[in-house]
């Protein structure tokens, strides 16, 4: 009967967590039209890219002819437009690696893509905060740059991939909108982002100017595409969000204080190796990272080790690894999975030291 | 005309496949769709993500549903 108790008073606390995350984001503070405001704005944009951006420009500059640097630069920072949800980066990883693209790049793309598609970054700004939100990106993208990198050196001469550069011409946008009609649309919709949460004037006039331009560049097939791929996407990932950050309430009734003060408490090595390690094997489904972390900060997890946590967590998990190892081989896989540990505990731990300078 | 859509039976697939019947028949064209479900036979057409449409072995849309004057457009 105690265990009937024991999973009664879990399920319990779930729910409870679940309504204040829901309902109460930030002390003090109560259900906020601007949050829910924020997410639906990047889920919109999240299906503009679908829509009108060119997956295929992107990719060119990944293929085996590309410039080294350059493609690792530009994989590093490429899941923005390529990965809208961090459920998509593992099956793209597969397939650009098979198709050709270098260790490098392939790496890159497949650590920071979960951390800095518009969705996870949203989330993170609105429900941890600015500090760990930048903190999340700037690690990511330099990390992703220094494991490719190194990828590459090591592994570079047992490269026997074949070119195929036929799956880097294959994509064609079908929209009509000219490319600088697209990058004004896209800076209005970015702009909106930022401006909503805190400021409604400059917002007004943003979302009067994104008006105009839906009017004159857009045609109505263009705009229901872009309706539709949005929805889908919510479709397919709020029922999730919504069962992990029950799952988070979980977490954080069965993780005590105590556990986390004593282990991550502080802004050490150590902490944050554990941390680093935990998230590794840990598996976050889309966007779950955030309502987790924010439990684990609430229960007195350093800042710290939370942004080891968010930089190891979603790019690497148990299920992950399997896949990545039939990918990439043992040896290969190894030292990635080590690379991502070690330089995540890193980054975290300069990022807790410079939280506490701030 | 060979048409064929690419994709291993999501919901994607089958709205890819009413947008493309509708635009031939809209067109009054010649055509018949033909669905490739085996993962092997996809991944020979290079396709990063499904659905993927391919209009005489010439992949022209993927990971994405376009309306169907947009296939119209393609069509012809």
């Amino acid at each position: 009967m105690e265990i009937i108790e024991f999973l009664k008073d879990l399920l319990i606390d779930g729910l409870i967590f679940l309504r204040n995350y829901t309902f109460y984001p930030k002390d003090g503070e109560t259900f906020s039209l601007m949050r829910i405001l924020s997410l639906f704005i990047a889920f919109s944009i999240s299906g503009a890219i679908i829509v009108f951006m060119s997956q295929g420009a992107i990719l060119k500059h990944m293929g085996p002819k590309a410039n080294k640097i350059k493609a690792l630069f530009v994989a590093s920072i490429s899941g923005v437009v390529l990965a809208v949800c961090s459920c998509s980066v593992l099956p793209m990883f597969a397939s650009i690696r098979k198709k050709g693209a270098g260790i490098g790049p392939a790496i890159a793309f497949l650590f920071s893509g979960p951390a800095i598609n518009v969705l996870a970054l949203t989330l993170t700004f609105t429900d941890i905060g600015a500090d760990i939100a930048f903190a999340r990106i700037i690690g990511a993208v330099m990390l992703a740059f220094i494991i490719g990198l190194t990828m590459y050196f090591i592994y570079n001469k047992s490269e026997t991939v074949q070119e195929d550069q036929k799956l880097f011409a294959s994509m064609t946008t079908l929209s009509t909108v000219k490319p600088y009609q697209k990058t004004l649309f896209f800076l209005t919709l970015f702009a909106i982002l930022i401006f909503g949460v805190y400021e409604p004037l400059p917002t007004l006039l943003f979302v009067i100017l994104l008006i105009i331009q839906l009017a004159l560049w857009f045609d109505l097939e263009d705009i229901k595409e872009w309706g539709f791929e949005t929805f889908t996407l919510a479709k397919k990932i709020l029922p999730l969000f919504i069962l992990g950050v029950f799952f988070a309430g979980i977490l954080s009734s069965l993780v005590t204080e105590e556990l986390l003060s004593n282990y991550v408490g502080e802004n050490s090595y150590s902490a944050n190796l554990l941390a680093s390690v935990i998230g590794s094997a840990m598996y976050f489904a889309t966007l779950t990272e955030v309502p987790i972390i924010k439990a684990l900060l609430e229960n007195g997890m350093h800042r710290g080790p939370a942004v080891a946590l968010l930089l190891a967590g979603p790019s690497l998990s148990i299920p992950n690894m399997i896949i990545i190892t039939k990918v990439l081989g043992i040896k290969r896989s190894t030292t990635y999975i080590a690379l991502v540990i070690l330089s995540s505990a890193l980054v975290g731990l300069a990022a807790g030291a410079i939280f506490y300078l701030l | 005309m060979d048409i064929k859509i690419l994709g291993k039976g999501c919901k994607k697939c089958d709205l890819l496949e009413n947008h493309t019947q509708k635009a031939i028949e809209a067109l009054n064209l010649e055509a018949s769709i033909e669905k490739v479900k085996d993962q092997e036979a996809i991944d020979g057409f290079n396709v990063l993500q499904t659905p993927a449409l391919v209009i005489n072995g010439e992949v022209v849309v993927q990971g994405r549903v376009p309306s169907t004057k947009k296939i119209m457009k393609l069509l012809q």
